[in-house]
């Protein structure tokens, strides 16, 4: 599967047409889901039809945008007319959604080919996204709770794939199956007619191969809509093209401290040396604390609990032997926690939110620079990393280096940095003042030029496969 | 838990009990963040730092 620019050259030039991207993309999920679980359901029917239609608007010469007669996926939280909406659990019904969400809505007007839903971790509440495996390692997590987009777009079967991230649940998978992954400014995507973890954290973003095909994406999804009070009525600029205006000029504040402690060493060598190619670049790098951002990961989850508990109450009354031990008590803990607590990781939400406002006023920053997370896919049975003498929970330390851009509403943007020793992906995050994602992609953009790491591709990729096969 | 209709079989008293005294002790842990801000509004949270802008938004 190729990247969205490069289809959409192909597209308007006659040297493909969407039935054969679609057929390619069918034929590699055929070919490879039986080891990746990226996909709960396919729709090859209609993903022929609305690849045909695209098709003929080709031919008459219409242009519906960037993402037209593209293939993608859906991550299974999203309603999707006709087809059920699980969002990994046995607790939700198999009845058909009956309308679109917005979202899906947005990309079928932009002639995006809707091939199948992919899998996410039960309830969106997650980082491992069972039984998803990472292209690149199949004993490894894909991340989550979108794992089945991060590694459906890492094994080549579609160029974009929609997440959600209430945590890190864009970016988590992206930085460990190697791909682009964009969590807007709040409010920048609709959320309507998405089933929510956290309402006042929720966001919703592509997963891509290449920022180019981030801000394609971003440019078809973003937008107010009157079913989301949420959604912004900012315009929506074209994020795409400013991208190769480069880093000259702008300041970049490069984290250090909490949260990023502990982290692997190469970890810590990748990012290092990510500042030190943006600082080559033109970039003024600078080197910034945050240490409110300590408190993160106990604001993130003082909120996700009460929020998720009282979301899924009346699931967990009914059919609480459907949901996951862990994820149950979790929920069942949020509706009996007392409202101080609640309230409570609000203010440190807010003095957190505050604190990252400062040091890019204080700092006359752009943007600022995190790994995107501290360690590496971790094995599937892995229930903590070790970093050095301590133990830490797989979970906590994804979220620790994420969930603060959820806290903060802030947009962020994962792109591939490197590899360890075992030729896993490690990402580097870049996080914008609201709304600014033009910079955020601005800057993936060039880095993602000079780094050169997008260009290799997982053992397991459609490479290998035709639409023969 | 009874009178937030949770006595059931499945949801086990002991895990939940684990559950919600690890979320009240992680409260706890933002005492010091927020000694220094007694009376901030938790509902004022807002992610913009520039004024939403009057525009109207193109068609979707």
């Amino acid at each position: 599967m190729t990247t969205i620019p490069e289809a959409a050259g192909a597209l308007r030039s006659g040297r493909t047409t969407s039935r054969e991207l679609t057929e390619a993309s069918l034929a590699a999920a055929a070919a490879l889901d039986a080891d990746l679980s990226a996909f709960v359901v396919m729709d090859p029917d209609g993903a022929l039809e609305a690849a045909d239609r695209a098709d003929e608007a080709i031919a008459a010469g219409r242009d519906l945008g960037p993402l037209m007669g593209v293939p993608v996926g859906i991550k299974d939280i999203v309603d999707v007319a006709g087809q059920p909406t699980r969002c990994g659990s046995p607790a939700y019904p198999a009845t058909p959604a009956a309308a679109d969400a917005t979202l899906v809505r947005r990309l079928r007007q932009g002639g995006a080919v809707i091939v199948g839903k992919t899998t996410t971790h039960e309830l969106a509440c997650g980082v491992y996204s069972p039984p998803v495996s990472n292209p690149w390692d199949l004993s490894r997590i894909p991340g989550g709770s979108s794992g089945g987009s991060g590694a459906a777009v890492a094994a080549g079967i579609v160029p974009m794939a929609i997440g959600s991230d209430t945590g890190g649940s864009i970016r988590i998978p992206a930085s460990l199956c190697g791909t682009v992954g964009l969590k807007a400014t709040y409010g920048r995507v609709s959320r309507a007619g998405v089933a929510a973890l956290a309402w006042s954290l929720d966001h919703l973003g592509p997963l891509t191969a290449t920022v180019a095909g981030a801000a394609a994406a971003l440019e078809v999804l973003a937008g107010p809509d009157p079913l989301d009070p949420s959604a912004s009525s900012r315009p929506v600029p074209q994020y795409s093209s400013g991208l190769d205006r480069g880093v000259d000029g702008l300041r970049i504040g490069v984290l250090s401290g909490a949260p990023l402690e502990p982290m692997q060493p190469v970890v810590a060598e990748t990012f290092a040396a990510s500042a030190d190619l943006l600082g080559a670049q033109g970039a003024a790098t600078v080197g910034v604390e945050v240490p409110e951002l300590e408190h993160g990961l106990a604001a993130e989850f003082g909120i996700v609990a009460p929020e998720a508990g009282a979301y899924h109450r009346e699931r967990v009354r009914s059919r609480p032997d459907q949901i996951d031990p862990g994820i149950r008590a979790l929920l069942v803990a949020g509706l009996m926690m007392e409202p101080e607590h609640y309230f409570k990781a609000l203010q440190a939400r807010r003095v957190i939110a505050d604190a990252l406002h400062r040091v890019f006023a204080e700092n006359r920053l752009d943007a600022l620079l995190t790994p995107t997370l501290p360690a590496t896919a971790a094995p599937k049975e892995a229930d903590d990393f070790r970093f050095g003498d301590s133990a830490e929970p797989v979970t906590l330390a994804y979220v620790r280096t994420t969930g603060p851009f959820n806290l903060s509403g802030l947009p962020a943007l994962s792109v591939p940095a490197g590899f360890d020793r075992d030729g896993l992906p490690i990402g580097l995050q870049i996080a914008a003042a609201p709304f600014e994602e033009e910079t955020a992609l601005r800057i993936g953009a060039s880095f993602e030029s000079a780094v050169a790491v997008s260009h290799r591709r997982p053992p397991t990729h459609s490479a290998g496969v035709s639409a023969g096969n | 838990m009874e009178a937030l209709g949770l006595d059931c079989e499945v949801i086990d008293p002991a895990a939940t009990h684990a559950d919600l005294t690890d979320r009240i002790v992680q409260s706890a842990t933002l005492d010091p963040l927020l000694s220094s801000s007694s009376g901030l509004d938790p509902t004022a949270f807002d992610p913009s730092w520039q004024p939403e802008p009057a525009v109207a938004e193109r068609p979707n």
